[in-house]
């Protein structure tokens, strides 16, 4: 029977091990998320809360992306000169602000994915590698 | 210009964020400003979302402000950091040189009045030996 003390030391661990999951996860959808966010507006242009709930539906909830995450992705993409920004007026009061992928943005996009599809590609293989005999 | 906000949780969650900010000027602006204009597409769409419902999907303010200052350079953060520690290093000066004034200034008026007191005793008991003469106009009238 366990003791309360190992009990608590076997959920301790538990816990710590699934929020390393979750970070690893974290670490996963930011280095994709760049891919993710240029694959949408390279269909058309979105505001970033709508950027997010696209995903979201997409992804099937399975690649949920927080604002705080979003922000420095798109900043450093209209830093690059890869999308742009534009604002709308919404009613009265309300700006929105929409990002449009450029023409540089669409080039860059394409080696990105390239290169996206030749890693998971060969990841894939490393995988699944069977040595033959 | 900036826009009003009506929202008591969006108007908390701006501000814990602008606090934790470190980074230009610009640059916090900008952040503010995108976050104060996605926050109120979701408030559109989320009229009753409370405080957590905005950091659930949002990140926390510290989230937010670590994101935001990613991408700032080192040299400006030592440099912020730099300013703050001369400004306190001042702070702190300026407070002991006002307390060292001002003890300076309490003993001193308490020497000085032990001394005027000193003086006065002095001189008033020169008076007392010296004036013993009566006034010499009455005695001519």
């Amino acid at each position: 029977m366990w003791t309360k003390y190992q009990k608590t030391f076997l959920e301790n661990i538990i816990m710590e091990s699934e929020i390393k999951i979750v970070q690893v996860r974290e670490h996963f959808k930011r280095g994709v998320s760049e891919i993710a966010i240029l694959q949408l507006l390279s269909e058309r242009d979105m505001y970033g809360y709508e950027l997010l709930r696209e995903l979201e539906k997409r992804s099937q909830n399975k690649f949920v992306l927080k604002y705080s995450s979003l922000y420095p992705v798109l900043y450093r993409l209209i830093d690059k000169g890869i999308i742009s920004d534009t604002q709308k007026l919404v009613g009265r009061r309300r700006t929105r602000v929409y990002y449009h992928i450029t023409e540089n943005g669409k080039e860059y996009f394409e080696e990105l994915k390239a290169e996206y599809y030749f890693i998971t590609e060969g990841f894939n293989n490393l995988m699944n590698y069977q040595e033959n005999e | 210009m900036a826009m009003k906000i009506n929202n008591k949780n969006e108007k908390k969650y701006l501000r814990e964020t602008k606090n934790l900010l470190i980074c230009n000027a610009k640059k916090k602006n900008d952040a503010l400003k995108a976050y104060q204009n996605e926050i109120e597409e979701y408030l559109d769409e989320n009229p009753n979302a409370n405080y957590e419902n905005i950091v659930e999907f949002f990140g926390s303010p510290l989230e937010a402000a670590t994101e935001v200052a990613a991408d700032v350079p080192i040299t400006y953060i030592k440099k912020r950091m730099n300013i703050v520690a001369t400004v306190l290093v001042g702070v702190i000066a300026a407070v002991v040189i006002w307390g060292i004034g001002v003890t300076a200034a309490v003993i001193d008026s308490h020497v000085s009045s032990i001394a005027y007191f000193e003086e006065e005793l002095t001189i008033g008991s020169e008076i007392d030996d010296n004036n013993i003469t009566l006034p010499t106009d009455v005695s001519q009238d």
